[in-house]
């Protein structure tokens, strides 16, 4: 199983390349990856498909941690979207 | 005239580079100046710093403004970062330091790096060539944002100068806010030098920004205190996040709610008294025999900012294997990390320590510990032979020093021996390069300490080889005259690495030898540094002495026996079941 996210974050200097960095030191790889800023520039809308043999709640919290980070959920099925084990900082705006 | 070319002749740090904006008008603040006001604004008062090309608008805005900041010049970029490393762990205040582009940012990165391990609030500001040279190689350029995100908190690169304020104000309060930890603002010479009007000053409340710390979870308090209540054997695992929490006194207050015994991390020595009933001390890969035995017996885990390190936890699979786990922390990612807990508290620990308080009944368990602790404490060895008793030496320093004495190690045996022989009072006594295991921390470290606390005793307790990687900053000890101690335990090896050898390498000894060391006396009597060296199982007396009595700077130089082991140990991969001590070695 491949776990999914879907992420929201700021647009900021490195905030792809810390979201990039996260995965591979935390023990995955990226299986897929779509990125889209919002129309009005405030937002990366990113989703995440990686492949690891951790725990990948780890990683979503490993995420979620990142400042420029504003929300995640874990997806299980496509669409489908869970809030991770310890509650997103704050809701998407 | 490539910028190499205007390269200064004694280090290449202060280049100009073409297309560099004209300086700020006079009488208009620039970005430069907006930074120091930003800082004096927050309550810095002292930073740490290394002048170079890409940085010198901010050391002419200094320059323009004596008395803003008082800046403590090193003698390399390294010693900055861990000078401001010291002033903020030994002080709990920011620690600030400042460097240029490419080779100044690239010295900082280790001792940033360290602060990022052990959570260490710093704000570290580079310049960087300016925006038209980014991106194309330019003299001293480095992707210094590229550079520093695995290793802060977060990081900046400031591309307009009216972003300068947000972001350093950001970025501040990034540093010390839930879990602290270093951030890095990387500044371009060209936004350092335009205009910008003078930050207005803030109404009261402005700067505070809120501050991401979840509430008491009711139902997990619950659940926690039911397994404090069914627990027979209960351990706190504690460690540097209670000191970081501000949360010595509620922890003690837990404890002795509680009554439970407690092993403490590297980082959360000082937590209780060496000498509490129930401090059972150190765990992990040199801790106390009896506390790693609590921890594998133990029913109930209780971690207390403290992550499952490696060097605590041995083999993690073995690791306290009967234990259901309680897992309190600010940091969520923490959390399951290693070791899932059954519950886990998340939030401030002054908070939650209060709220899991409850007496329990576990009289016997108790006292087994105390009788664990009377067979299985750190004990002094023999004399052998007639070289220096390092460790005797160590525990009389820590019964006869001020209890406000910081001691500042280096990394090695003999930060393993100031561990298990010194008795510190309270955690910020204590520094040590707990998660980056950083040789040349101990000088630098001890210099800011001292900066943050001119009235206190700082002892800077350092191996031949640590000592030997930050020897330059004896100019900076001079330079402000500060009334460091220094005491170096030469045994003429990598000790650490030459006693893991001999232990888990059948013995080849593989580069190891410092046997040609300079005479260290002599090099701190170069830089007008007084300096002894004390020798012989009968000098303890002697060098306390020094230490303690001694006016202004001091080395001492103490050759020990250059054989002398860390007992017990817990080789690599194994379980803190597997300790070795030296008897059975």
């Amino acid at each position: 199983m491949n776990p999914q996210f879907q992420l929201l974050a700021r647009p900021a200097d490195g905030s792809l390349e810390r979201i990039l960095r996260t995965v591979r030191s935390r023990g995955f790889e990226v299986r897929d990856m779509h990125v889209r800023l919002d129309d009005d520039g405030h937002r990366y809308h990113v989703r995440l498909k990686v492949a690891g043999s951790r725990d990948p709640s780890m990683l979503a919290r490993q995420l979620e941690k990142l400042c420029d980070v504003e929300h995640l959920a874990a997806l299980h099925t496509a669409g489908a979207a869970d809030e991770p084990a310890n509650a997103p900082r704050m809701a998407a705006g | 005239m490539p910028p190499s070319q205007a390269a200064n002749a004694d280090g290449a740090q202060a280049p100009d580079h073409p297309g560099t904006p004209p300086a700020a008008q006079d009488d208009a603040a620039n970005g430069a100046d907006t930074v120091i006001q930003i800082l004096r604004r927050q309550g810095v008062e002292t930073v740490f710093g290394y002048p170079g090309g890409a940085i010198m608008p901010l050391y002419d805005a200094l320059a323009r403004q004596p008395g803003a900041l008082k800046h403590v010049l090193t003698r390399h970029e390294q010693a900055a970062g861990f000078a401001a490393n010291g002033f903020a762990r030994s002080s709990g205040q920011l620690g600030v330091c400042i460097a240029t582009s490419g080779p100044g940012a690239t010295n900082l990165i280790t001792a940033i790096a360290d602060a990022y391990m052990d959570s260490v609030p710093l704000l570290v500001i580079t310049g960087q060539v300016p925006t038209g040279l980014m991106g194309t190689d330019a003299f001293q350029e480095t992707d210094v944002l590229g550079l520093t995100l695995p290793i802060t908190k977060h990081s900046y690169l400031v591309r307009r100068v009216e972003d300068l304020p947000a972001i350093l104000e950001e970025a501040i309060h990034l540093a010390q806010e839930g879990r602290p930890g270093p951030v890095w603002v990387d500044i371009p010479k060209d936004v350092q030098l335009a205009p910008l009007p003078a930050a207005k000053p803030m109404a009261p409340g402005e700067a505070a920004i809120a501050d991401d710390v979840p509430g008491l979870d009711d139902m997990g308090l619950a659940q926690a205190r039911a397994l404090l209540a069914e627990a027979a054997q209960p351990i706190i695992y504690a460690g540097g996040g209670v000191v970081l929490a501000e949360a010595v006194e509620a922890f003690r207050g837990f404890v002795e709610t509680t009554g439970a015994p407690v092993v403490t991390t590297l980082k959360g020595l000082g937590l209780l008294a060496a000498d509490h009933p129930l401090n059972m001390g150190m765990l992990g890969m040199h801790g106390a025999p009896c506390a790693n035995r609590a921890v594998q017996a133990c029913d109930l885990l209780v971690v207390v900012g403290a992550r499952f390190d490696d060097r605590a936890t041995g083999r993690l699979a073995d690791f306290a294997p009967h234990a259901r786990v309680v897992h309190l922390d600010v940091d969520a990612a923490e959390v399951s990390k290693l070791r899932p807990p059954q519950v886990s508290l998340l939030g401030d620990l002054n908070r939650l320590l209060p709220a899991l308080a409850t007496p329990l009944s576990t009289e016997a368990w108790r006292a087994h510990c105390a009788e664990l602790r009377r067979m299985g404490d750190f004990r002094l060895p023999p004399e052998k032979g007639d070289a220096f008793p390092a460790l005797r030496f160590l525990r009389r320093l820590s019964e006869q020093a001020d209890a406000h004495t910081h001691i500042a190690c280096d990394v090695g045996q003999h930060q393993m021996w100031v561990a298990q022989f010194y008795g510190f009072p309270h955690p910020r006594r204590h520094l040590t390069s707990g998660g980056l295991g950083a040789m040349g921390f101990g000088l630098p470290v001890a210099i800011g300490a001292q900066m943050a606390h001119p009235g206190a005793q700082v002892i800077n307790i350092s191996g031949d080889g640590s000592f030997m990687m930050n020897v330059q900053e004896l100019a900076t000890l001079r330079r402000y005259n500060l009334p460091v101690k220094m005491v170096i335990f030469d045994n003429q090896y990598l000790g650490m690495v030459r006693q893991q050898q001999e232990l888990f390498y059948e013995g080849r000894l593989a580069e190891v030898d410092l046997s040609d060391n300079p005479d260290f006396v002599q090099v701190a009597q170069a830089f007008g540094i007084p300096a002894l060296r004390i020798e012989g199982v009968d000098a303890v007396d002697a060098a306390i002495e020094a230490c303690l009595e001694t006016q202004g700077p001091l080395l001492l130089h103490i050759p020990v026996a250059r054989e002398q082991n860390v007992w017990p140990i817990v080789g690599p991969g194994m379980s803190n079941d597997q300790m070795i001590e030296e008897d059975v070695a």
